[in-house]
């Protein structure tokens, strides 16, 4: 036993790469970029003078208050939407594909396979004023003119912005649903409970950790959303990351840093408050 | 018994492609690079010609590495930062060479000791006033073209004569708004009537700012770079925007509707681009010999026949004409090098940060 506990401490100076890689090029940076907040520059210069100006500065204006609370009201709804498209593909994939379901699950990650940005600019293709959808619609002599929502809109940020967290959502929920134990759906269904009840009592409370873990992987990127908004949004669209490289841009980099904390810290907030109103300790995630 | 062995294997893994990590990190860890025959060019992807760099090394042995780089106010930042010793050359446009050179960073250069440059720069551009230090160059001249409007020809009936149109109802959802904040401020300045677009004070930045709102709701989105400007352009998305005059034809030639292009009765900003030399360069002759290199007519006029934008350099316009491409020569006023000592130049706000919080108000609104 002695000799076992020794092999895995030698073994775990195996972990130190990581250990090493994570405190340079993550926690350095980020307690860099933290002291960052308390400065600020002038001309180019850093001045290393301690001062909550830059922190002031989010709330001195009505900009980036708005704007943060636009960026977060679009993450949940996107959130929304693509929990309710992922949460019946997963519980499809698992239910009814026994045979099919590796080449399904691989179909849904199978967009990874090309840069996001491609993806954007393919929507485009789709969406835009000569687009296939808008002339498809002509051609077939439903619209007169292309429908203006399609494209740079907020609707085609919502779609877009669905289509690419679909697949981390659809994978999280599939996990879930796999783990769980479906004789528990067939006893429901023999005491009497129809599908929709048994739904709603036996199978969402299981892998309601699985459709939370999903909206967190989903939320938490979208609040950082940055060039989808920019390429298909209207010009009224922009979210909170675009300020915050401007400012970096800029150099200002004490005001790009604070926001960036000051996002960071209202997520997780919020993502605390929804931990503890969903009441998951204690369930199998 | 099982799970023991499961975590050994894992921890044994994680030790292995941890160390293997680290080694090819520090592998691939870019030093500086003293050794002869290799430069350092911190440049504008549109500026690089793959065959050009391959000639090169064919021909002298040096070695070209290129490091794209974005804006100027990010470059400047970048570099203020970092220092420029990983650098033997980078590019800035408009006044932004001045503010390099107070900062120590460039050397001036002498334009007739590089041969190519000698021999076929545009003599108007070898002593551009506001670029000169000692009697040399802050900057070796490669592009230029002023920001004029553009408009679509079918769908704007009579020409744009004033900054006017951009804020014109008529033309709502149909004007092109650039993050390209460097060329937006001055025409809301220039609208405004206020003569230094780049020194202006709070109270006309926020003016400035206001126009700028009024004219990006005129707008149906903000594109970023010239790539998604001219798709919408070519797909009369919009109508009517910002660039310069040659690239009307560019977005003719990507199958675009025939555009025009006007000068604005309040004027127009300008910018001259080049290649500067970072003071105590690792690589100077190699360097220089790179600057002689781009400078050759074959070059310049491969990049300028892919880019579409006025040359500093005549003996490329003339190959570019050569090769019968006068109206592509003529429509990026290649040929009127006057123009460009003529035009005024974008350059550095020196309050960085009002500008910088003011474009985010612009964004936002």
């Amino acid at each position: 036993m002695d000799e076992a506990r020794a092999a895995d401490r030698a073994l775990l100076w195996g972990l130190v790469p990581m250990i090493v890689v994570q405190l340079a090029l993550f926690v350095v940076p980020l307690a860099i970029m933290f002291v960052y907040s308390f400065w600020t520059t002038r001309d180019f210069q850093i001045v290393t003078e301690w001062t909550l100006a830059n922190y002031r500065s989010f709330f001195d204006g009505w900009i980036y208050p708005k704007v943060l609370l636009r960026t977060l009201v679009a993450a949940l709804i996107i959130t929304a939407l693509t929990l309710l498209a992922a949460y019946p593909l997963a519980y499809f994939i698992v239910r009814y594909t026994r045979r099919w379901q590796k080449l399904l699950l691989g179909a849904v990650i199978l967009s990874f396979w090309t840069s996001g940005l491609l993806r954007a600019y393919a929507w485009m293709a789709l969406l835009g004023d000569s687009g296939i959808i808008n002339k498809g619609l002509k051609s077939i002599g439903l619209i007169d003119a292309p429908l203006p929502f399609l494209l740079f809109s907020p609707f085609a940020v919502v779609l877009v912005m669905t289509y690419f967290c679909l697949p981390f959502a659809v994978i999280t929920i599939y996990a879930s649903l796999e783990k769980m134990d479906w004789s528990l759906v067939d006893a429901a269904a023999d005491l009497g409970a129809s599908p929709m009840r048994a739904f709603g009592h036996v199978t969402l409370p299981q892998t309601l950790p699985g459709v939370a873990s999903a909206a967190v992987l989903t939320f938490v990127p979208l609040t950082g959303m940055f060039f989808v908004p920019m390429l298909m949004g209207d010009a009224s669209s922009v979210m909170i990351a675009p300020l915050i490289a401007n400012q970096m841009q800029a150099f200002q980099l004490g005001l790009g840093a604070a926001l960036s904390f000051i996002v960071a810290i209202v997520v997780m907030a919020a993502l605390a408050l929804s931990w503890r109103h969903l009441d998951l300790d204690g369930q199998a995630a | 018994m099982a799970f023991h062995s499961d975590r050994r294997d894992f921890l044994r893994q994680a030790a292995l492609a941890g160390t293997g990590l680290g080694a090819a990190a520090l592998g691939a860890w870019p030093g500086r690079a003293a050794a002869a025959g290799t430069v350092n060019w911190l440049a504008w992807g549109g500026h690089v010609e793959p065959q050009g760099i391959k000639s090169f090394f064919d021909s002298s042995g040096i070695r070209v590495n290129h490091i794209g780089m974005s804006g100027n106010a990010e470059t400047f930042a970048k570099l203020k930062l970092s220092g420029t010793a990983q650098y033997d050359l980078f590019e800035a446009d408009g006044l932004w060479p001045q503010r390099y050179m107070q900062e120590g960073m460039i050397e001036p250069v002498d334009l007739d000791s590089i041969p190519n440059v000698a021999k076929y720069l545009h003599p108007e551009f070898k002593k551009i006033p506001a670029l000169q230090s000692g009697g040399k160059s802050l900057i070796v001249p490669w592009g230029w073209n002023p920001t004029v409007l553009i408009y679509n020809k079918a769908k704007v009936g009579t020409p744009p004569t004033s900054y006017e149109a951009l804020i014109d109802p008529k033309y709502k959802g149909r004007i092109g708004f650039s993050d390209q904040h460097e060329f937006m401020w001055p025409v809301a300045a220039m609208l405004l009537g206020y003569a230094e677009p780049f020194k202006m004070n709070k109270a006309q930045l926020g003016k400035a700012r206001d126009m700028l709102i009024r004219i990006k709701r005129n707008a149906p989105t903000i594109s970023k770079g010239w790539n998604e400007q001219m798709r919408l352009y070519v797909d009369e998305t919009v109508w009517i925007g910002l660039s310069s005059p040659g690239r009307a034809l560019t977005i003719q030639a990507a199958g675009g509707p025939a555009m025009g292009h006007a000068n604005p009765k309040e004027g127009y900003y300008g910018w001259i681009d080049g290649d500067m030399l970072v003071k105590g360069a690792a690589n100077r002759d190699s360097a220089l010999a790179w600057i002689n290199h781009i400078h050759s007519p074959e070059y310049v006029a491969t990049n300028f026949k892919r880019l579409q934008r006025g040359t500093a350099n005549r003996g490329g316009m003339e190959l570019l004409k050569q090769q019968g491409l006068v109206d592509m020569v003529k429509a990026n006023l290649m040929d009127q090098p006057e123009v460009a000592l003529n035009m005024r130049l974008i350059a550095a706000p020196p309050n960085q940060d009002e500008y910088a919080a003011a474009w985010n108000e612009v964004l936002a609104a």
